[in-house]
């Protein structure tokens, strides 16, 4: 049984993720078709240098937007308690 | 809506990354772990909009702001973690023998322990309360990727 399959049943049960469901199968097979369409994509794949640098950005983003956020989380502790 | 937004993106990022096989431990690592940093990013906002703004809007409808810094400074230091894993896991990649390559290794089996450890302090005892609850199924998703990285390191 596909997710396709799957999203169909669901949907028919809850409307909301059903659709959710449909659009991660309509998301895979695109990728499927892409990749299917150029064979060769994997040796384009990025380098460990390039992966892990990518997690060392997101893990600095990460800090800034929650440091961010506990700024103005503790602007709204005053007026609520 | 929102919420059920944020649970497709999580999905959508969970079955993503079809890996070449020849993938090498550390790249893996990455990914996982970078899939797991994306996803948080993403809880800040849901985060935000679930907490208490105005004296009108109080527990347990929604997050208290103390509730909420609680979880954020959590997830916060779980960013501290990642990056300290970035930088473990470019010791493993330079490493040039088997010995350091092992040694490298245990740290960052070490901190992905660390990564867990704040990802399970920072959920919130669940609560029939809706903010709570919410944050909670959120960070359980986020926990689920990141117990996937187990099994590479």
């Amino acid at each position: 049984m596909n997710i396709t399959t799957i999203a169909g049943a669901i949907g028919a049960i809850n409307p909301l993720l059903g659709a959710a469901l449909s659009i991660i199968a309509t998301i895979k097979a695109i990728r499927a078709a892409a990749i299917a369409a150029n064979p060769g994509s994997e040796a384009n794949f990025p380098s460990d240098d390039e992966l892990i640098a990518k997690l060392a950005t997101e893990a600095g983003l990460l800090k800034l937007e929650a440091g961010e956020l506990l700024t103005w989380l503790r602007a709204q502790e005053g007026p609520t308690s | 809506m929102r919420l059920a937004w944020i649970v497709v993106a999580l999905v959508t990022l969970g079955c993503g990354a079809k890996l070449p096989p020849d993938t090498s431990p550390e790249a893996k690592i990455a990914v996982r772990a970078t899939q797991v940093v994306a996803a948080l990013r993403a809880t800040l906002p849901a985060i935000k909009s679930l907490t208490c703004t105005a004296p009108a809007l109080t527990p347990p409808v929604c997050l208290s702001p103390a509730d909420a810094i609680r979880v954020v400074t959590r997830i916060e230091q779980a960013g501290e973690h990642a990056e300290r894993l970035a930088t473990a896991l470019q010791i493993v990649d330079a490493a040039t023998d088997a010995a350091s390559r092992a040694t490298g290794m245990q740290r960052v089996t070490a901190i992905l322990g660390s990564i867990q450890g704040s990802l399970a302090a920072a959920q919130i005892a669940p609560a029939a309360e809706p903010g709570r609850a919410a944050v909670v199924a959120i960070l359980s998703s986020v926990m689920a990727i990141l117990l996937t990285i187990g099994g590479v390191a």
